[in-house]
């Protein structure tokens, strides 16, 4: 039932230019969920070629082998109390034939520093600081006899960036892997990532792995011990969204050779190629997203034959947040980093020089998320009010909400069916149940709530609003299912 | 307009409805995957009780019963490698004998045969821990003329890990040249395993091969091998204009602890390559009680390249002398060889300084 028109509303003007913004943001949005649909085409092959890989070269071989590359591991830590200490722990059993880690604690206001000490018994020792690239001053570098492949240092406060700049000039191997200090890496993650770096050594430039959310998730000395779905709704929505927006997406780039973002929370590069591009940029929030352009702009610029990839196997666990307050914060945080990284190399964008990179994922990040959310939250509350004004026809309503609900759904559980036939990370019948009731229910709201905080990030941006905000954890310890 | 907003509502639908059954599919798929592993599991614990005493050479291979279907086949082999890896290839003769009495020999043999790929490769991986056969020998050499690359890397190591099949080092490399295959380090394994008996066939191959790639891989082989007497080979690569080929003779002349050839090596510490430079570094440390090589150090404790400098900053305090004399004497006006100085120290007797 529609009510009766308003007179103001039958303008010509008015419901010609309504027809065209609603016909315009249908449009959008189902070319957008096209485009999503394919990625999940593209990314197929690329799940099996993993699976094919990892029965190629068992991870045996891998441990035992000269040929595995050593890697130091860089974690930067800026008041990581509550879970340093334990995410360590976790790195220090990783099955890796030869790796070093070296923790930056980034001038913590908490006892991050005095808790590594304390637990590693750290001495401080001697280190030269070749300083070739930038970063804040170092106070003090520790290290510990038992422990000769840990390495800690103590840094005036510089952020993110500064931090893992720090870490990559004192680390001593070919190979750097950046970790978060609030998540925890799988046993075996490191020897399934480096992987690519294995088969194809010269062209290879930077590996991401798969970032996953612990909540829910059985944790017992830094390991993961059983993979459980959270039990809050908000974490689970996040768990789905996961494997929708970023391991099936970043699956799709790989096939299509744009991977721009590798997360910072676990990504290997080669350390020749990060120093030579002057390491991570300072004073961005999204900083990975920025190097990894930067990367393929620098590749492009010499000529050099490269590839980024993204390993679906290799899983990293991190903590999500558990309130709208903290997850707010964080995705208005990655929309900014996201723009910052746009407008820094708007240059590449449709540039052929640049590549798929240039023509085609840039392009698609300013489409779909810079625009597209923008349009999506307008015709979220014009269309239904239109159709109630009687300006639009029951047929583009219904046509609407099946693009943006039904389209949606079946996207987000396509992923969670996709990731979990694949890489089977929940063995648990009911799991899958909950896992794609999770998948249903993110569509009403969830999305809508997400796009809300990337058109509060624009506006941040515009307002040139820098900082990373709170994120208040929890920490892994004693985390049990539904804790 | 019409038609085609009721044509996206009901593609959207469809497209829905299809998620939803998938979805289903998914729960049914893990319904019996869940059943097929708890049945494996048992399988693998049933034969762990059975295979052990065959393993410690309690009782013989014999004793072990014939299998019959596919899948617990699976699962057995599945136990069998878990078992090689856990115990470092302590059993791997008997379980040599374990894979021909279960099956797993000819059950590799039909893998090979298969067409899908990752089946052969699969095929050719068990094949690699098969004993002694020419049937074998022969079907993993007639997958390195596969046509895919996975396929004929897996063949080609299955083939170095039977040293005793007939096929040349040269034949396993031309099958690898095409698809990229050479450029991956799982070949530098591959051509390591023959190091050991054909020195003669890797020189010889270093004297005649032009790609920079395959010299890389066999000067690293030539280093396995330890063979001093190939130095002179090994040395005529110093000049040859691809780095990575420079870098891998400097560093094959290191692992053979050769001195003879300082000379040539020592024209490289002003290579431009720091790679190369930081190969020389190495060699250099190696052979530290050498004057010549102390003075190289020296040199290269001042280059322009970080990881250069630390290497033979180390090297020269692990040795010390009068060139270390010197370079502490001469570090005042670079602060940052005077902390690797103090680095390099402290790493020689950790337990001197500690500030």
């Amino acid at each position: 039932m529609t009510s009766p028109p308003v007179e103001w509303t039958q303008s010509f003007w008015f419901t010609e230019s309504v027809w065209l913004t609603s016909t315009f943001i249908l449009i959008l949005q189902s070319a957008q969920n096209a485009v999503y649909l394919y990625n999940i085409f593209l990314a197929l092959p690329e799940f099996i070629h993993a699976r094919a890989r990892a029965s190629r070269l068992s991870e045996w071989w891998m441990i035992t082998s000269e040929a595995t590359p050593p890697v130091s591991l860089l974690v930067p830590a800026y008041n990581e109390e509550t879970t340093i200490v334990e995410s360590l722990r976790s790195l220090l059993t990783l099955r890796y034939p030869e790796y070093e880690i070296i923790v930056v604690n980034d001038g913590s206001k908490d006892n991050s520093l005095g808790s590594l000490i304390e637990a590693f018994k750290l001495q401080p020792v001697k280190r030269a600081v070749p300083r070739r690239v930038a970063y804040a001053e170092v106070l003090g570098i520790y290290a510990c006899e038992d422990l000769p492949n840990l390495l800690v240092v103590d840094k005036a406060n510089g952020g993110k960036a500064d931090a893992l700049n720090a870490a990559m000039d004192l680390a001593s191997h070919p190979y750097v892997c950046s970790v978060d200090a609030d998540s925890l890496l799988d046993s075996d993650a490191l020897i399934r990532a480096v992987r690519p770096f294995i088969d194809h050594p010269e062209t290879t430039m930077a590996v991401g792995g798969t970032i996953r959310v612990a909540n829910g998730c059985t944790v017992r000395a830094g390991q993961v011990l059983e993979v459980r779905p959270p039990r809050r709704w908000v974490e689970l929505f996040q768990a789905v969204e996961y494997l929708r927006a970023f391991l099936l997406t970043r699956m799709a780039w790989t096939r299509s050779e744009s991977v721009t973002i590798i997360s910072g929370a676990f990504g290997i590069f080669r350390r020749e190629t990060l120093l030579e591009l002057g390491g991570y940029e300072h004073g961005t929030v999204g900083e990975d997203m920025e190097l990894v352009v930067r990367m393929h702009r620098w590749a492009a610029a010499k000529g050099v034959n490269h590839a980024v990839h993204h390993v679906p196997d290799p899983v990293c666990w991190t903590e999500a947040p558990s309130t709208l307050k903290v997850l707010s914060r964080q995705r208005t945080r990655w929309q900014r980093g996201l723009c910052e990284t746009l407008w820094k190399h708007r240059d590449m964008l449709f540039r052929p020089k640049f590549g798929r990179v240039g023509m085609l994922a840039l392009p698609s990040f300013l489409i779909f998320d810079i625009l597209s959310p923008l349009l999506e939250l307008l015709g979220l509350v014009m269309v239904p009010l239109c159709y109630l004004a009687g300006i639009l026809s029951l047929e583009f309503f219904l046509a609407y909400c099946a693009v943006v609900f039904s389209f949606g759904m079946c996207l987000s559980l396509s992923a969670m069916i996709l990731a979990e036939y694949s890489l089977q990370h929940h063995r648990n019948v009911g799991d899958l149940i909950r896992l794609g009731i999770g998948a249903i229910v993110e569509n009403f709201g969830y999305r809508q709530l997400n796009s809300w905080w990337r058109v509060k990030g624009i506006w941040q941006f515009l307002r040139n609003k820098k900082g990373w905000g709170e994120m208040t954890r929890r920490g892994f310890n004693e985390r049990q299912h539904g804790g | 307009m019409k038609f085609a907003l009721v044509i996206l509502l009901i593609v959207s639908l469809v497209l829905l409805g299809i998620a939803l059954v998938l979805w289903l599919f998914l729960l049914l798929h893990r319904l019996v995957d869940n059943r097929r592993t708890t049945r494996g599991e048992q399988v693998a614990h049933d034969w762990l009780g059975l295979l052990l005493p065959v393993l410690e050479e309690v009782e013989p291979v014999d004793h072990l019963p014939r299998i019959q279907s596919h899948a617990v086949l699976e699962s057995v082999l599945e136990l069998v490698g878990e078992l090689n890896e856990r115990f470092r290839g302590q059993y791997r003769e008997q379980l040599k004998d374990v894979l021909v009495h279960i099956g797993g020999e000819d059950y590799g043999l039909e893998l090979v045969h298969s067409r899908s790929r990752q089946q052969r490769v699969r095929g050719c991986a068990l094949l690699g821990w098969t004993s002694l056969n020419p049937n074998v020998d022969f079907a993993l050499e007639r997958c390195l003329r596969d046509v895919d690359g996975q396929v004929r890397v897996e063949a080609a190591y299955s083939l170095s890990l039977r040293q005793e099949s007939g096929v040349t080092l040269q034949a396993v490399l031309a099958s690898l040249r095409e698809g990229g295959c050479l450029e991956s380090e799982r070949v530098r394994d591959i051509v390591r395993k023959y190091a050991p008996t054909r020195v003669r066939e890797l020189a010889s191959l270093l004297t005649r091969e032009e790609s920079a790639r395959e010299k890389v891989l066999l000067l690293d082989a030539i280093s396995v091998a330890g063979d001093l007497a190939q130095a002179g080979v090994v040395a005529a690569q110093l000049t040859h204009p691809a780095p990575s080929v420079r870098a891998a003779a400097v560093l094959t002349l290191e692992k053979l602890s050769d001195p003879e050839h300082m000379e040539q090596v020592a024209a490289l510490t002003k290579d431009t390559d720091p790679k190369v430079r930081l190969a020389v570094a190495k060699y250099s440390v190696s052979m530290g009680r050498n004057a010549g090589a102390r003075y190289l150090l020296w040199q290269l404790a001042q280059d322009v390249n970080f990881d250069v400098q630390r290497v033979a900053t180390h090297g020269l305090a692990s040795v010390k002398g009068d060139f270390w004399e010197r370079l502490r004497a001469g570090c005042h006006q670079d602060p940052l060889l005077e902390s690797l100085i103090e680095e390099a120290i402290e790493a020689a007797s950790p337990t001197l300084v500690r500030s």
